[in-house]
């Protein structure tokens, strides 16, 4: 296949995931969020164990005392959840998978058009602006850290705003999509004319 | 109705940690504040001890 797919397609894909991540992790749709929880989780890898201290001593004090109160050690622990439930219940499983299934999402995607060879030619204007592979991997990095440093301030991102916050009713969301869809439009419109001068 | 001290109260948090230790709030906080020694206090401005327990109680302190 070659060419872009399209573009309805994308659309009915991510309304499918707007609809079923709700269902399946008890959570709204967030890339943004997700992001984070992730990288909370690999920090949380890489970071040393917490050893025994007075904390610990005081959970296990309050634990007896509430033994003592109530008269039953674990009167609301719930079954561990299984299967699908497991993953519903847990942000630590759900973020990761979410998270893989995007790259893989878009690997397969590339895979499957037989045009779509190099991930640095994001188009002409790309092309002509950032010519060599340095500066395009630079220009993409230093674009990411502006998107996410834009999405941590402003709560969200275009999935979490644009496409749940919107399709909720919320105002902020409403006016986040407003201002970064606009802005948007108006910095790109402002690279063409540049480059088209 | 919840306790209107909650949101400051240094044990709120930790009851939040274990399943069995939910019972406090369940029984304290959410339930019947009223009768949490840490509510009474605090109505009265007395200092609350972060070691003060609802039912009067006291945790061992934390060393500084």
């Amino acid at each position: 296949m070659s060419g872009f797919w399209p573009w309805y397609w994308g659309g009915f894909a991510v309304a499918a995931i707007a609809v079923a991540y709700p269902y399946c992790t008890g959570r709204l749709l967030g890339v943004s969020g997700l992001y984070a929880r992730a990288l909370a989780v690999i920090s949380e890898l890489f970071s040393p164990a917490p050893q025994p201290d007075e904390d610990a001593a005081l959970l296990a004090a309050l634990e007896a005392e509430t033994q003592a109160e109530f008269g039953h050690p674990e009167p609301l622990a719930a079954p561990a959840p299984t299967g699908l439930d497991a993953v519903r219940r847990s942000p630590t499983r759900s973020a990761p998978l979410f998270l893989l299934g995007i790259i893989g999402g878009a690997a397969l995607a590339a895979l499957l058009r037989a045009d779509a060879v190099d991930p640095l030619k994001l188009g002409q204007l790309f092309g002509e602006r950032f010519a060599t592979p340095t500066t395009a991997v630079l220009a993409l990095a230093v674009s990411g850290v502006c998107i996410g440093f834009g999405t941590r301030l402003a709560g969200g991102c275009t999935s979490g705003h644009g496409i749940t916050g919107v399709a909720c009713g919320e105002r902020g969301s409403l006016l986040a999509t407003l201002v970064f869809w606009s802005v948007g439009v108006a910095v790109a419109r402002l690279c063409v004319l540049r480059i088209g001068a | 109705m919840s306790c209107p001290h909650k949101d400051g109260c240094v044990l709120f948090p930790l009851f939040a940690l274990k399943a069995s230790l939910k019972t406090w709030q369940i029984r304290y906080c959410d339930a019947d504040y009223s009768r949490c020694e840490r509510f009474e206090k605090a109505q009265r401005d007395e200092p609350v001890p972060d070691s003060l327990l609802p039912n009067g109680k006291s945790l061992p302190s934390k060393k500084t």
